[in-house]
């Protein structure tokens, strides 16, 4: 159909201012009506999960050469810390053997059980943040996994976040370092509970920490458990900052870097006591 | 059926600078992280529209960008709509300035990339730092506009590349 040049323009300014406020209406209704934007957006990464998975090895490899030469670049200075820390591990090495004994044996002593035990499923991270003001990856399990929503994701090294966004072949985790990520967690010595707040920094904040803390700059900070959503004990950062400026913790993931990460299946473990039913030497009717 | 088949492949040629720009959305989403950067990806389906809309505006529609930016908004975790948004005005300043690039050289195309993603690198900062009442360090993204500037001249070249080996050429206009 031709139509005259001076209607064909009205009609496609009409287009346009259309699209336009279908587009800010969408991000209104993205801040409105949450729930419903992740179920579209579970379906559409469940679609694309198969692309995604295949265009993010050939770049992971791309990834990875460019850190391979960035590390040629600085392997001399990584190799003196390395050095360093690898001596420093080995005393902490000693220390934990002993300790383990310890704990085992005060463990006996008062017939407490054995911890709950969690099981794990790993996922290769096929997608990551979402521009600049998120701080997300996306990793390619999902519900048929058996991940659920709110679960802790761990990477090599500790605590990487929390699963968001949930799909049948894929999930979007919610960094530790992104704004909205809240983390309850407790500094390792000592016990005091304070929460982790991200702010799209690569440092997050540590808040509400009671009054008798006294956090010291190379403590360790690890999940707290409380909320029910974690296990306890999972090494989250170290704190490299006590100041004016907050107290800030560096992530021992290096978040830049992940390729797989281990979603723990810790919420159905305490519900159901499904590893009991799975394991019944370790259940606690047997213990002697 | 050859008259079927070449209209077929046609219609498919057709589909190329959309396909094009859905590709480089996936794989700028893809976890590609540069040491001492953080997380800065470029955008690269805004410099595909780009392209598109300046030099095949026949192919490369107002939905056509539109649901682009969608595709890229639901892969990401960013606020749905946004790029949605971006690469509709990107279309439409484009397609209005198409003359005045069409006869120029790389250089103004480049500069008139670099002003378009100025603009769109502006908007989202404005909408993030309104949707999360929060004031966003704007560097990553000072970063990001960086890295795109100098992504372009290689995105340019494939997508035209592209164009001269599949697409017929454009009906003058």
């Amino acid at each position: 159909m031709r139509l005259a040049a001076p209607i064909k323009a009205l009609v496609q300014r009409f287009a346009f201012l259309l699209l336009l406020a279908a587009g800010i209406g969408l991000i209104l209704l993205g801040r409105i009506d949450r729930p419903a934007v992740e179920r579209v957006r579970a379906v559409v990464v469940d679609v694309f999960e198969p692309v995604l998975t295949a265009v993010s090895q050939p770049v992971a490899f791309v990834s990875h050469v460019v850190g391979a030469i960035d590390d040629l670049i600085f392997a001399h200075e990584e190799n003196v810390r390395l050095r360093a820390e690898n001596a420093r591990l080995l005393q902490w090495q000693d220390v934990a053997r002993r300790l383990e004994q310890d704990n085992a044996s005060l463990r006996r002593l008062l017939s407490a059980g054995p911890d709950l035990g969690h099981s794990f499923v790993t996922g290769r991270v096929i997608a990551d943040g979402g521009g600049l003001f998120v701080r997300t990856a996306l990793i390619n399990i999902g519900t048929r996994d058996g991940v659920r929503k709110g679960q802790a994701v761990i990477g090599e090294g500790g605590y990487a976040g929390r699963v968001a966004d949930l799909g049948q072949r894929a999930a979007r985790i919610l960094l530790l370092t992104d704004m909205n990520s809240r983390l309850p967690v407790m500094l390792q010595e000592g016990g005091h509970r304070a929460v982790l707040s991200g702010d799209n920094s690569p440092q997050p904040k540590l808040e509400y920490l009671p009054a008798g803390a006294r956090p010291l700059v190379g403590q360790t900070v690890v999940t707290s458990g409380d909320g029910g959503q974690f296990p306890a004990g999972i090494p989250v950062g170290e704190i490299v900052q006590v100041g004016d400026g907050g107290i800030r913790v560096r992530p021992f993931v290096d978040l830049g870097r992940m390729d797989f990460l281990r979603v723990v299946q810790f919420e159905e473990t305490r519900l159901d006591g499904e590893e009991y039913a799975r394991d019944p030497a370790r259940s606690p009717a047997r213990r002697p | 059926m050859k008259i079927g088949l070449a209209l077929a492949a046609r219609r498919l040629h057709g589909l190329l600078p959309v396909l094009s720009c859905l590709m480089l959305a996936i794989i700028g989403t893809a976890p590609l992280e540069l040491p001492h950067f953080g997380p800065v990806g470029p955008v690269l389906a805004l410099m595909a529209v780009f392209y598109w809309s300046i030099f095949r505006a026949d192919l490369m529609t107002m939905l056509g960008a539109f649901s682009i930016g969608l595709v890229v908004d639901l892969l990401s975790g960013g606020p749905i709509g946004l790029h949605a948004v971006l690469l509709l005005l990107t279309h439409a300043l484009a397609v209005s300035q198409r003359r005045v690039f069409l006869g120029s050289s790389f250089l103004v195309n480049w500069w008139g990339y670099g002003m378009v993603a100025l603009g769109a690198a502006f908007v989202s900062w404005s909408v993030a730092c309104l949707l999360n009442w929060y004031l966003h360090d704007p560097r990553p993204l000072l970063a990001q506009l960086g890295l795109s500037l100098g992504l372009y001249p290689l995105v340019y070249w494939l997508l035209s590349r592209l164009e001269r080996r599949l697409l017929r050429p454009a009906l003058p206009i």
